[in-house]
């Protein structure tokens, strides 16, 4: 039952993206009608909690990653209701489609995660356990610390260095992040990953040219507002961008959920 | 006793790891196995790397490398082909199956032929 709600919302958030509007299920309302965006003292766009105040983001609007404007369902593991749409999840390679349906057809059996393997990518702002993006200014940086998947973290440099030659560097999980404002909006370039997890928990694959793009930002106090661009010409014919929202949490801190407690899968293999 | 528990549990635990483990390009990395016919086996090492429109390869990376590059792998059957040519010149054809794609550890089972004459070829990802 709750599978088919969630898909319910992925369609209707779908046919929402086809309209021009969000690609969100639940699209923030306007502005105006919400608490106003926080900023800190030098006007900057605040991406967590008011001093003294509590919270945290929550649960995204839709479930997993899918080219923007698509129209597909799928539960909330990221499985698709009908394998037929996986063509049109993201513009695939011939391997990579062929990749993304084998590990559809398994039931996502292989995913890494079930290894205790990061969620990296993209797919840290599904794992639940909700997440923050906290300013340090002392150390010119953003945090993005979450709950889910061996409460991990992110380091986005805010001092304007240069990525590492990704021919000299070992691939990690998280890469290399650098981040700059663009007037409201938090931008994150990525680069220097390894191919040993999923970027999406319905299986999409990368190689290790992976770029990503994120752009954040909070049109009001309740909503943030995510999209992300896929650059790896290794695995896909084009760059391509998925967005969604995330709902504040007002009150509450980060949810302790390490996966070794809750692995399931790895057992018996 | 107590170390060799020990021991026990980090390999149980790098065994399930490498056993969920997967990367992007199902062919990329290193792979070590064997072709020739039985009590005449010659070990072998392929290094293969994607580059976007083909598969840039090394059979037994050193003095003696042979290098291959092409498409090699058909994804709507998971079928591989590297079309070589031996030190000698001999054309080296290795037509081959790719299994067990959701494992580190994937094979490669099918045969090897140099020179026209086929041998069994079977190797897994290292």
């Amino acid at each position: 039952m709750r599978h088919w709600r969630v898909a319910a919302l992925l369609l209707a958030a779908a046919l929402a993206g086809c309209d021009g509007g969000s690609s969100s299920a639940t699209s923030a309302a306007p502005a105006a009608a919400g608490k106003p965006t926080p900023r800190h003292p030098d006007g900057q766009v605040r991406f967590d909690s008011e001093p003294g105040g509590r919270g945290h983001w929550g649960q995204a609007s839709v479930s997993s990653l899918f080219e923007t404007g698509v129209q597909v369902v799928m539960d909330e593991n990221g499985l698709l209701a009908n394998i037929a749409d996986a063509p049109r999840v993201a513009p695939f390679q011939p391997w990579a489609l062929a990749l993304y349906e084998y590990r559809q057809k398994n039931d996502l059996k292989d995913d890494p995660t079930r290894a205790c393997i990061a969620p990296a990518g993209p797919r840290h702002l599904h794992t639940t356990g909700g997440f923050r993006i906290i300013r340090d200014p002392t150390y010119d940086r953003m945090y993005v610390l979450f709950g889910g998947g061996n409460r991990n973290w992110r380091v986005v440099f805010m001092d304007g260095r240069e990525p590492p030659n990704p021919e000299e560097v070992a691939g990690t999980y998280f890469g290399h992040q650098a981040g700059y404002f663009e007037g409201d909006t938090l931008v994150v370039e990525s680069s220097g990953y390894n191919a040993r997890f999923w970027f999406s928990n319905g299986g999409l694959p990368h190689t290790e040219a992976l770029r990503l793009t994120e752009r954040f930002s909070r049109p009001d106090f309740d909503t943030l507002k995510y999209e992300v661009t896929i650059d790896d010409p290794l695995t896909y014919t084009r760059p391509w961008t998925a967005e969604w929202t995330v709902d504040w949490v007002e009150g509450g801190e980060i949810a302790e959920r390490f996966c070794e407690d809750h692995r399931t899968a790895v057992e018996g293999e | 006793m107590r170390m060799l528990k020990s021991t026990a549990v980090a390999v149980s635990l790098l065994l399930a790891v490498a056993a969920g483990s997967q990367e992007g390009f199902p062919l990329d990395g290193t792979w070590r196995g064997e072709w020739g016919p039985d009590g005449g086996k010659s070990a072998v090492v392929i290094v293969m790397k994607w580059d976007g429109q083909n598969v840039n390869g090394m059979i037994n990376p050193g003095p003696n490398v042979v290098r291959f590059s092409g498409p090699v792998l058909d994804p709507s059957d998971w079928s591989v082909r590297i079309e070589a040519q031996s030190r000698d010149g001999q054309p080296i054809i290795i037509d081959a199956k790719l299994d067990d794609i959701g494992s580190y550890n994937r094979t490669l089972t099918g045969t090897w032929t140099l020179a026209g004459v086929e041998h069994p070829f079977t190797m897994a990802r290292e």
